[in-house]
């Protein structure tokens, strides 16, 4: 239930801010940020996948609805969260550890950079290969994926560098 | 049945994935095959709303450059009074006028999302059909063509821009040659003119102006500027690559126009494609 709150709360900020403000900023006038992607890999690992994979969704056709983009962010979102376990997985086993939060000071600097990197490179690529709906455009696609990639982690990066969780507290 | 209950229940969590991504894929679908269907889009109140306001607050810091074009609009058009040309002769009797019939109907609107750098890209205003707003209707600014409105809620509408696979008009230069304008991917600046006829007289820095041909735009408004030519082998028609007059990239007041008159031809033109 303290779950699903705070996955209501969070995921209406990231909305605003990703209609509000990231859709408005053009890297070389072409391209946009998605930090918006974030919510579904930061919020905590114990999430019940289901409510992972259902507000995740939700969050993509809403962003879907200001972009007029039918259910282009829905489906990318519901594989990401749906693989998100895979992600997860993959950091972990470096060194046989297991992660309750997955913030980028939980998990140390290179493993999230991973993470979100990896986690983001897919989204992009996803989004912008059915975004193109054709094989035409698969040039465009591959370039803004990668671009995109970096942007979009440089963006999400930038935002949490701030929010430095005390030691101590935990 | 038994067993299928039990691999439904150890996979309830993969089914209820394939089911969300086939519904998402669905609406991409459908949002490319039926122009007229966008699902959730940003005419619809909610998502409409959080535009407007958004756009209410960013619209005050191009305020000077607007203020700008409007004077350059504003002369541009009290050049075309009536009161600046002296009259030659004097009227003697009355004139009811029963020459000129209104074809046009402009209204001004607001944009309230614009998007520039995608595949598709639409425009949103804060003009619905309770300002008699329908779908079909064409989009222009002071520089020249906008788009075209496809979908209409209460006090919002949505439309394809030029920059959109899916449009295209005729275009037309000075000297009466025509072709079909459409963007084609890539900048946001440029469009191409195809299947123009190859003679001497299309040159660049030629301007593409729209025609009545599609029944939406009035005859003469800016469309480009032709900026390269590339001939065609066969010699009969020739391709061109123009600069836009719009600059979508800064475009925030736009108007709707109405034509009066097309349902009449609409219905004109029907009947003579169905005579036999």
């Amino acid at each position: 239930m303290k779950n699903l709150a705070f996955a209501l709360i969070a995921g209406v900020s990231v909305l605003l801010a990703q209609v509000l403000i990231f859709d408005h900023i053009l890297l070389f006038g072409v391209l946009n940020p998605f930090p918006y992607l974030f919510f579904i890999l930061l919020l905590p690992a114990d999430t019940d996948r289901r409510l992972l994979l259902i507000s995740s969704f939700a969050l993509g056709l809403a962003i879907d609805a200001f972009n007029n983009s039918g259910g282009l962010h829905a489906a990318v979102c519901g594989i990401i969260a749906y693989l998100r376990p895979q992600f997860i997985r993959l950091i972990a086993t470096q060194g046989g550890l297991e992660f309750e939060r997955l913030g980028l000071y939980d998990l140390g600097f290179r493993r999230f950079v991973v993470y979100a990197g990896l986690a983001t490179a897919l989204h992009h690529a996803l989004l912008y290969t059915l975004e193109a709906f054709s094989w035409r455009m698969t040039g465009r696609a591959l370039l803004f994926s990668i671009l995109g990639t970096f942007f979009t982690v440089a963006v999400a990066l930038l935002i949490l560098l701030p929010f430095r969780r005390n030691a101590s507290a935990r | 049945m038994n067993k299928l209950f039990g691999f439904l229940a150890r996979h309830q969590f993969t089914i209820l994935f394939i089911a969300l991504e086939l519904l998402a894929l669905g609406l991409i679908i459908r949002n490319h095959a039926l122009h007229q269907s966008i699902a959730f889009n940003t005419s619809r109140y909610v998502t409409g709303s959080v535009l407007e306001a958004r756009s209410r607050w960013v619209d005050y810091f191009g305020l000077r450059e607007q203020n700008e074009r409007l004077n350059l609009e504003n002369s541009k058009l009290r050049n075309s009074l009536k009161s600046n040309y002296a009259q030659l002769y004097v009227r003697t009797d009355t004139v009811v006028d029963t020459v000129l019939l209104k074809q046009y109907v402009y209204r001004e609107a607001e944009v309230v999302k614009l998007t520039h750098h995608k595949a598709n890209n639409y425009i949103t205003l804060n003009r619905g059909s309770i300002h008699g707003i329908k779908p079909g209707m064409a989009i222009v600014c002071e520089q020249g063509i906008v788009g075209i409105v496809r979908v209409v809620s209460e006090h919002f509408s949505t439309g394809h821009t030029v920059l959109h696979s899916r449009f295209s008009t005729s275009g037309a230069l000075r000297s009466g040659a025509f072709g079909d304008v459409r963007w084609g991917g890539g900048s946001p600046r440029s469009a191409e003119i195809v299947d123009l006829p190859d003679q001497d007289a299309v040159s660049p820095g030629d301007t593409v102006f729209t025609t009545e041909f599609s029944g939406l735009y009035p005859k003469g408004i800016p469309i480009g500027v032709i900026r390269t030519l590339d001939r065609t082998e066969d010699g009969i028609f020739l391709k061109a690559r123009i600069e836009l007059s719009t600059d979508f990239t800064n475009l925030s007041q736009v108007l709707v126009i109405e034509n009066l008159l097309l349902p009449e031809r609409m219905s004109l033109e029907q009947s003579a494609e169905s005579e036999p």
